[in-house]
């Protein structure tokens, strides 16, 4: 369990804060205490650094993202991405947008956005 | 369990829809392909390739009743019509319309009107002359996302990321008239699948409801709950309405069975049996319109033909 943890931590410990010159693990955004795994499903919690920041779906995505490009390994688990307690004004919209495959699958068809996200991840 | 893997996707396949015939099996794929599979000698084999349609993954497919044509929806926005010319499907027509993706496509028993839906909040009713496909109306009632559309004869249902069903019928005004349920879903309905005066949900909040649409109401029969622990994103009724089938994010796939008639004359479901069916989500069932085979396709790339021996 352990070892699932580490390795989506370093996969999306240098995700780029959007506004901020620094990375997503720096920022404390997400921490491995953040990565919870029961059975198959692993939910991920994250910390909006600010409560109305508006890149929030975006730093959101951006995990998703990554983690289907790099977590290969563990590709029969079910990723939840969830804003940790009630650190955003628009939390129940973020979870509910970024947890609906149809929704981030086509976002991950969108080139702008996409764009956009690969910035922030690579 | 008898099992036909059917292998040519090369991404996920979202969806599978069954020929009236029972003989053709329609399925969609992130590949932006739809794929026709036809049963030889016992052996469903792949009879054609419909690319030249979508330039974004393929979200849905159906077949008119008569099956004279087939409808597809993409990511791309394009609503894709085909015609069988004796030997072959062939695309028609291309529905430009939606703003953005669409995700569900649907015909109405009488072949008369396609339904599709989408991310851009409406439900746009397209008719025919002939085979000149145009718009009939746009209904725009849900707040967020179309996710599911199912016709009961001329009557629409939808199913929506807001969480609501909306019931469509065509008024004596001639216009469309809509009304909208709140069913007790706690998160998105992802398909509605009907059999006779029964209509099942399924959704993202892990359950799947049953209810009675008898003389204009939705009655809520049952909620079949603890099953599954993901979204369920599709249900099926069998041809008889003894059995219906669940399948899920979770991979696995759960069949129900007519168990038992309540006091007030409607019918409960049982659990038959649940299943790992795939290595990853399971994102369609379809039971055959003549048999119990059991069609399914998931995140894996892959469709399987279930021989359940109900």
């Amino acid at each position: 369990m352990q070892n699932i943890i580490d390795d989506i931590y370093y996969i999306i410990y240098n995700i780029r804060d959007p506004e901020i010159p620094q990375t997503l693990g720096q920022l404390d955004v997400i921490q491995k205490e953040f990565i919870n795994i029961e059975g198959q499903r692993i939910t991920i919690y994250w910390k909006p650094t600010v409560k109305h920041c508006s890149f929030a779906l975006q730093i959101a995505l951006s995990i998703r993202v990554k983690l289907s490009q790099e977590l290969l390994n563990y590709k029969s688990y079910k990723i939840h991405i969830i804003v940790k307690d009630n650190l955003h004004n628009q939390k129940s919209q973020i979870d509910k947008q970024v947890n609906d495959k149809e929704r981030y699958l086509a976002a991950m068809e969108n080139e702008y956005l996409m764009n956009f996200i690969n910035q922030l991840i690579n | 369990m008898n099992c036909q893997l059917l292998k040519d996707h090369k991404e996920r396949v979202w969806q599978i829809a069954w020929h009236p015939n029972g003989q053709i099996l329609a399925s969609c794929s992130s590949d932006k392909t739809i794929k026709l599979w036809q049963l030889m000698n016992d052996q469903y084999k792949l009879i054609q390739t419909l690319d030249d349609c979508h330039t974004k993954s393929v979200r849905s497919v159906s077949f008119s009743k008569d099956g004279q044509f087939l409808a597809s929806g993409g990511f791309d926005a394009v609503v894709g019509v085909w015609m069988f010319d004796g030997s072959k499907y062939k695309l028609i027509q291309q529905l430009e319309g939606h703003e953005s993706e669409v995700k569900g496509v649907a015909w109405s028993v009488d072949s008369n009107y396609l339904a599709s839906c989408g991310r851009d909040k409406t439900v746009w009713i397209w008719d025919h002359d002939d085979l000149e496909f145009s718009c009939n109306c746009v209904l725009q009632a849900h707040d967020e996302d179309v996710k599911c559309i199912k016709w009961k004869d001329t009557t629409l249902y939808s199913g929506s990321y807001d969480n609501s069903l909306i019931r469509y019928t065509y008024g004596e005004d001639d216009e469309w008239d809509h009304k909208q349920f709140q069913i007790e879903h706690q998160s998105t309905i992802w398909s509605i699948d009907i059999f006779n005066k029964l209509l099942l949900t399924t959704s993202a909040d892990c359950t799947a409801k049953l209810f009675s649409i008898q003389d204009g109401t939705i009655k809520p029969i049952q909620t079949l709950q603890g099953f599954h622990k993901e979204p369920i994103y599709s249900g099926s009724f069998s041809y008889d309405g003894l059995y219906f089938a669940l399948g899920s994010a979770d991979n696995k796939i759960s069949i129900y069975k007519k168990d038992a008639i309540d006091e007030l004359g409607y019918p409960h479901f049982a659990l038959d049996q649940i299943f790992d069916a795939f290595e990853f989500d399971v994102n369609c069932v379809a039971f055959n319109p003549k048999n119990y085979l059991l069609a399914a396709c998931s995140d894996d790339q892959n469709i399987k033909v279930f021989d359940l021996q109900l």
